[in-house]
């Protein structure tokens, strides 16, 4: 059949980085197409180009056998391409009919909107999808699942030829995961081409029907997904064949006493059967995709998520973690996973922004009134232990990178003299040699008896700092890694869900 | 770190700190600096503005809106603010007037200060439990208490008859200095030290700051919100037992509009409304800058109702300059990144 979308030799040159390298990618109609590659391997460049955001350093683009460029995403979008990506363009406050309808709504004579005919159709495309929610439901009230839903809406409302979905799953539950594909299906049949990215090898296997596999912005090959095995597909990925390693084996004997237990502990509708245990003196990785249920982990460990089943033994007590004020309590500290968001005071000084959660006990007055001098001396333990570049313990806390900002924040969490920590992305937006200086931090945190985890997309840092990992995959336990078990290969293949035979004696 | 980092950390800072600091320093200044031309403008054009009578005056006045003010920057800078001090002005008023008919004036003042702070912690209590936010949850206090006050009173004024000291508490002078002005000294001083001094203060400062962070520090967010409800309550009530005591006949209209006035002279000090500081220094400062306004143009016998024009012109002044200086200093941090 003739591709509906053609793109020849497309190239993207980035300042001192070449993100996609003469790449030819095609579509037809009535076909998914999965789009895979690890990260970095050039997937969002090519989305990016395909939906008008980004132009092509050079090469061609073909629309239904028409040469092509966008100027941008609007243009794409008349040209019957629509991108559904994680975050929606959905206005909140209105309702899903007003949401689909946005911007072209149909008017009668008078040049008032024709309100019968917006829910109408709206309606008619909504039993379409089997979405149940009412059209005059605002958007603000529905699951990510059915936000999602009310995009496809506006894409079929609007008649699109071309859907590029960006992990579509990653925010969903299983049940959403099957409606939203027999959704898929639905399009299929409608000869709408869909572009389909996703990390999820079992996903793609069910509802792709041919793969494009990137790798360092090259094009590894196009192939149908019906003579390809997943294992054909990870080799693909990573450029060599994966090592076949058990992947779950007893952690080894360790002399160090626990830490943190988990014992088959649930979050309804992220996590569930999720068991492992931290010592004092050791680095627990978690690994796992977008999605996966790390972030939610660490949260129902710092008491801001609940646990809906299981328990957590702390110290060897059992500790009921209702909220982060009893997790510090139990001597739990969490990093936050995005430190805008959760972690820094913008307001007050370097200083008062790491000893905010510092454990007030002791003497009436200590807890009372803050002892300038006493807090001075902490700081100045901290800073010369972080190396936190701050001129003043009087600057503001805004003023510093990124990297002395996540440096405070690893600061907050010692200074709250907790022993088991909790470190999201510790390295999100540094720079390298801080990130390498964090790392030392970490293992030198280790050596001194702390518990630590730490929890990261950034898979070669989980490597460099790890003694064992846990590798979350759909919100299960896809495997615990043992030091000589940790490297790329088996986190990848064990995130992305391959099915391995886990059988250590085999 | 990288070279790059280096380069701006040891360098561009020095500079990039100065502008940000004469920024932040020129939050109190502007009003001090305000304050002083008005008051020597005043002294000129109005004669009988600078005399001793006329400016201890203009120092009660600001300082019963002062109190409440302090506390009004609290609850600003806790990234909320009271709607319902006005009304608690008024209904402790009213409980210090009638507690007086009965029993003494340390008595009296107890009572009125336990029901602001009951208001105070009722109010705190319905925004953090409830997680209804401040604006509606004051807003229907003011009305509340406002209608109690009405009603205890029965629409009827209450005269303070047999407790001719009480008036002291207005009119009394320690070393030439007003006693409504001590209060507010002593009011401003444990502000200050709760503000800048106690995990309290600095715990106030990070949940208006950014209320998310605040939970994940294990900071107990409705404790401290509901403590500073509490506070903002009870000085609501000291400024009532000043005004009782000033006009020594209430009823239940009284302190209509303070809260109004205890928001203006916040954000006229500095404290941005946006939460997550407060400038105490500046409520004081701004208070008295109204009580000069209000003064002056009584004195040139310039009509009532020009004070609201004023005060509204003003107001809106120092917000657009609030809005100008955070725009700067966002522009400055983002420069950094």
């Amino acid at each position: 059949m003739e591709p509906i979308l053609n793109l020849t030799g497309i190239s993207k040159q980035f300042p001192g980085v070449k993100a996609l390298d003469n790449v030819d990618f095609s579509l037809r109609p009535g076909e998914v197409h999965a789009l895979m590659g690890e990260n970095g391997a050039g997937k969002s460049t090519l989305i990016n180009i395909i939906s008008g955001l980004l132009r092509p350093s050079s090469g061609k683009i073909y629309l239904a056998g028409r040469q092509v460029s966008f100027a941008g995403s609007s243009e794409a979008q008349k040209a019957g391409i629509s991108t559904i990506s994680q975050e929606f363009n959905l206005v909140p406050g209105l309702t899903v009919a007003e949401n689909i309808f946005l911007g072209r709504e149909p008017t009668g004579r008078s040049g008032l909107l024709n309100w019968r005919e917006i829910r109408q159709r709206a309606k008619e495309i909504l039993t379409e999808l089997g979405l149940k929610a009412p059209v005059n439901q605002r958007v603000e009230y529905l699951s990510v699942g059915d936000r999602q839903l009310v995009e496809i809406a506006k894409a079929l409302s609007l008649e699109f030829r071309i859907i590029t979905m960006d992990e579509p799953t990653a925010a969903l539950n299983a049940m959403e995961v099957g409606r939203l594909f027999e959704i898929v299906q639905k399009l299929k049949r409608r000869s709408i081409a869909i572009l389909y990215v996703s990390h999820r090898l079992a996903e793609v296997f069910r509802i792709a029907d041919r793969v494009t596999v990137l790798r360092d912005g090259k094009r590894v090959d196009t192939r149908p997904l019906a003579e390809l095995s997943e294992d054909d597909v990870v080799t693909m990925m990573l450029g060599r064949a994966l090592k076949r390693e058990a992947m779950v084996s007893q952690a080894p004997a360790s002399i160090e006493k626990l830490a943190l237990s988990a014992d088959d502990i649930a979050v309804r509708g992220f996590l569930s059967n999720i068991s492992f245990d931290i010592r004092f003196g050791e680095v627990m990785g978690c690994a796992g995709l977008v999605g996966a249920g790390r972030y939610e982990l660490t949260r129902a460990l710092f008491g801001l998520l609940p646990l809906s089943h299981g328990r957590v033994e702390v110290n060897g007590k059992p500790a009921s973690l209702r909220n982060p004020i009893v997790a510090m309590h139990c001597g739990i500290y969490m990093l936050p996973e995005d430190r805008k968001v959760e972690g820094i005071f913008p307001d007050i000084t370097v200083l008062a922004n790491m000893v905010i959660s510092a454990r007030r006990l002791g003497t009436l007055t200590s807890r009372f009134l803050i002892r300038a001098s006493e807090e001075q001396t902490q700081y100045e333990g901290v800073r010369t232990l972080l190396n936190i570049r701050a001129t003043s313990p009087a600057q503001g806390i805004t003023k510093l990178s990124g990297g002395n900002q996540q440096k405070v924040m690893i600061g907050r969490a010692l200074v709250s003299k907790s022993r088991v920590l909790l470190l999201n992305e510790p390295t999100r937006g540094v720079d390298v040699k801080t990130k390498l200086e964090i790392y030392s931090v970490i293992r030198k945190l280790a050596r001194d008896g702390y518990a630590i985890m730490v929890s990261s997309s950034d898979i070669p840092e989980l490597v460099s700092v790890s003694d064992r990992c846990i590798v979350l995959s759909a919100g299960r336990m896809a495997g615990l890694l043992n030091k000589e078990q940790i490297n790329e290969d088996n986190i990848t293949a064990l995130a992305i869900g391959t099915r391995i035979s886990n059988n250590p004696n085999e | 770190m990288s070279d790059l980092e280096k380069v701006s950390d040891t360098e561009a800072m020095p500079k990039l700190q100065g502008v940000a600091h004469f920024i932040q320093v020129f939050d109190s200044l502007g009003v001090f600096a305000l304050l002083v031309v008005l008051v020597v403008v005043a002294s000129i054009i109005a004669p009988g503005f600078f005399t001793y009578t006329n400016v201890t005056n203009t120092i009660i006045m600001a300082s019963i809106t002062a109190a409440t003010g302090l506390g009004m920057t609290f609850a600003i800078a806790v990234g909320g603010f009271d709607l319902s001090v006005g009304s608690v002005q008024g209904l402790t008023a009213i409980v210090a007037a009638s507690l007086l008919a009965v029993a003494g004036v340390p008595l009296a003042i107890l009572g009125a200060l336990l029901t602001g702070l009951l208001m105070g912690l009722f109010n705190g209590v319905i925004i953090s439990k409830l997680k209804i936010p401040a604006f509606v949850v004051t807003f229907g206090m003011m009305s509340i208490v406002r209608g109690v006050a009405l009603l205890v009173t029965q629409g009827q004024s209450v005269m303070i008859t047999n407790h001719p000291d009480f008036a002291t508490l207005n009119n009394g002078k320690i070393l030439a200095i007003p006693v409504p002005f001590i209060i507010v000294m002593i009011v401003f001083t444990a502000l200050y030290l709760i503000l800048h001094h106690t995990p309290f203060g600095r715990h106030i400062c990070a949940i208006g700051g950014n209320r998310t962070a605040a939970i994940a520090s294990g900071i107990s967010v409705d404790r401290v919100t509901i403590a500073v409800f509490g506070l903002v309550g009870i000085t609501a009530a000291i400024s009532g037992v000043m005004l009782s005591s000033q006009l020594m006949i209430v009823d239940g209209t009284l302190g209509t509009g303070l809260e109004l006035q205890a928001i203006a002279i916040s954000v006229l000090g500095g404290t941005s409304l946006s939460g997550g500081n407060g400038n105490l220094v500046g409520t004081v400062l701004a208070a008295l800058l109204l009580a000069t306004i209000a003064s002056a143009l009584n004195i040139l016998k310039v009509a009532a109702f020009y004070q609201y024009l004023f005060v509204g012109v003003l107001l809106i002044f120092a917000l657009s300059i609030d809005t100008v200086r955070r725009t700067i200093i966002a522009k400055l941090t983002l420069s950094r990144v």
